[in-house]
């Protein structure tokens, strides 16, 4: 008998998925210090080579990447079955079947799915600093159905192959799919209404935290603090290239960076997802 | 230990990870060799599920004497007492696929059962001993074994290196496997060199006349991890951390079934690790640079004296 115990915590990068994993560790930990944003675990990433290799005794290099998809909700629904707590795993996966009857996320062990989406306009800013890259590749790989991470097959990544698609296709696929419960979340509430925004998540996983619990909890995740901790010690999720993981985290920061053009792609491309997500008004105004 | 004479005359002998191995289907990977042998590895028909689990995978099932792997497609392992292995073909011959998997996770469990230690990584011979390459999968065990077999130093094991009770490494057999990025990165001859499966460009690359056919003592497990920011750097584990570090680099680990086979497992560890010195060494997640980093640790570690 499955239990229903994994938390999927799933964005496109650079949406808000660490800070709440940050603010996750600080509510659980309920230490007096905040917690340190190298201590989260590794294992909670749900593409972790290591993981998968040890739950299933193959080697993931030596098997295809639909090799790998297939037997993935396996490996989760034995980390389910092994834990008696509640596991929260971060995503960056699009959500989809693996074959005809099985999501690659299995709805028997999950309890809920918060999903973190951020105007793509400060996505593009964003995720262009993290890689290293200019803003034009970046309004290209937002907008590139075949975008995955670690799909190189002539060299080993540390992480298994993700699937992610296009900006819209990603948000669209968790929030319209029906086989699991979604909480969507947008990063600029998290910014502007912070407690009742990080409250309503927690509501939805069912964590029973007081107000003060989680108001302590944010003020231990404060923005600050992190990119205190980065220039101190360096934080291992940011990439090689990247100056810093903790940049600006500002709403409009992409003001400062896209011409017309590049905002005008942006918006034509995932119109549809911005109007639903309240990032435009039916005239194609920018309400953020 | 089986009886020589009854076996079928057209059987393959082979020595590797200093076992005499008697197989039905031909392994190229081994050394050829005779005599009586320790292990036997046959074809036909291996039960579906094993009794009194104690440990179990997605894929795999431990008891205290035997386990049990299903590769879809390809084949179903059986092993048993440290001493048989049973392939059950999921497809119409044991070629390069099914030797794939046997000689990574079913030999892992055949190490476990027989009381060794095999660290996921490679052995490389410095002087006149061995260093092990351990770390995470992707990490770059084989490039770096790889780059110092070009570079003339010859090697035991690639992947999986076995240390017995007498603490020496034990050479496996003279094959590496490695990536079409490090093949290019090198300067390979590939025109020759064969994909491990077709979907995948990871490919053998034998190396002969660089294997160490004996026994060596292990001198450094050096344990590799990145990080994302320039240059090399490291720390010599040591109590706690060393123990645990090794443990952790246990080639499946999760294998080790029973609690029996767990004490025989920290004893082998306990009796090694005053022996040896073990280090966390820490590269630059990219570029990869083997020369640079062959450099460091030759320099670091004294590794050519």
């Amino acid at each position: 008998m499955s239990k229903k115990n994994v938390i999927w915590l799933t964005s496109y990068p650079k949406s808000g998925n660490t800070w709440f994993r940050v603010f996750l560790t600080n509510l659980l930990n309920e230490s007096e210090t905040p917690a340190n944003i190298n201590d989260l675990a590794e294992t909670s990433i749900s593409s972790s080579r290591k993981v998968f290799d040890d739950y299933t005794g193959l080697s993931s290099s030596d098997l295809s990447f639909e090799e790998i998809d297939k037997l993935r909700p396996e490996v989760y629904r034995m980390q389910s079955d092994e834990s008696n707590e509640l596991l929260f795993k971060k995503v960056h996966d699009k959500f989809y079947f693996v074959s005809d009857n099985e999501a690659l996320f299995p709805p028997e062990i999950t309890l809920a799915c918060i999903y973190f989406i951020r105007n793509p306009l400060d996505v593009a800013v964003s995720f262009a600093y993290h890689n290293a890259k200019s803003i034009p590749k970046m309004i290209e790989t937002l907008n590139n159905p075949d975008y995955a991470f670690c799909d190189n097959n002539d060299r080993l990544p540390n992480q298994l192959r993700q699937l992610l698609g296009t900006w819209s296709e990603h948000v669209k696929s968790w929030t319209e799919q029906s086989v699991i419960p979604v909480h969507t979340v947008r990063y600029e509430d998290m910014k502007t209404d912070t407690l009742q925004t990080f409250k309503k998540a927690i509501d939805f996983i069912g964590l029973e935290k007081t107000e003060l619990q989680i108001k302590q909890a944010i003020e231990k995740s404060d923005f600050a603090i992190l990119s205190q901790q980065e220039k101190e010690c360096g934080f291992k999720e940011k990439m090689i290239k990247s100056k810093s993981f903790f940049r600006k985290g500002e709403i409009g920061d992409w003001r400062n960076y896209l011409d017309e053009k590049m905002k005008n792609e942006i918006i034509k491309n995932h119109n549809t997802i911005m109007k639903q997500f309240g990032y435009l008004d039916d005239f194609n105004r920018l309400l953020i | 230990m089986y009886d020589y004479l009854q076996m079928t005359s057209n059987y393959f002998t082979y020595k590797a990870f200093g076992l005499i191995i008697r197989c039905e289907f031909e392994i190229p990977e081994f050394i050829i060799d005779n005599g009586n042998p320790d292990v036997l590895i046959e074809l036909g028909a291996v039960p579906i599920n094993l009794n009194k689990i104690t440990k179990k995978g997605v894929k795999f099932q431990a008891t205290h004497n035997e386990f049990l792997l299903t590769v879809d497609d390809v084949a179903r392992f059986y092993v048993k007492d440290g001493s048989k292995i049973v392939v059950e073909l999921l497809k119409n011959k044991p070629d390069k696929e099914v030797r794939l998997f046997l000689l990574g996770s079913a030999f892992g469990a055949l190490f476990l059962q027989r009381g060794l230690l095999p660290i996921h990584g490679s052995a490389v011979k410095f002087g006149n001993s061995a260093s092990i390459f351990t770390g995470l999968s992707g990490v770059g065990k084989s490039s770096i074994a790889t780059y110092f077999v070009i570079k003339g130093h010859s090697f035991l094991n690639d992947d999986i290196s076995v240390i017995d009770n007498t603490l020496m490494v034990i050479p496996g057999f003279p094959n590496l496997k490695i990536w079409k990025d490090i093949i290019e990165k090198l300067k390979i001859q590939n025109h020759k060199l064969e994909e491990i499966r077709t979907t995948i460009k990871k490919y053998h690359f034998p190396v002969k006349e660089c294997f160490h056919k004996n026994p060596l003592p292990l001198k450094n497990i050096f344990i590799i991890g990145t990080k994302n920011s320039p240059g090399y750097e490291f720390e010599e584990l040591k109590g706690l951390a060393k123990f645990n570090a090794v443990k952790n680099n246990t080639y499946r680990y999760r294998f080790v079934g029973g609690l029996e086979k767990m004490q025989e497992h920290f004893q082998i560890l306990n009796s090694l690790l005053p022996n040896i010195s073990v280090y966390k060494i820490v590269r630059p997640q990219s570029p990869v640079d083997l020369e640079g980093f062959a450099y460091f640790l030759t320099n670091t570690f004294k590794l050519n004296e």
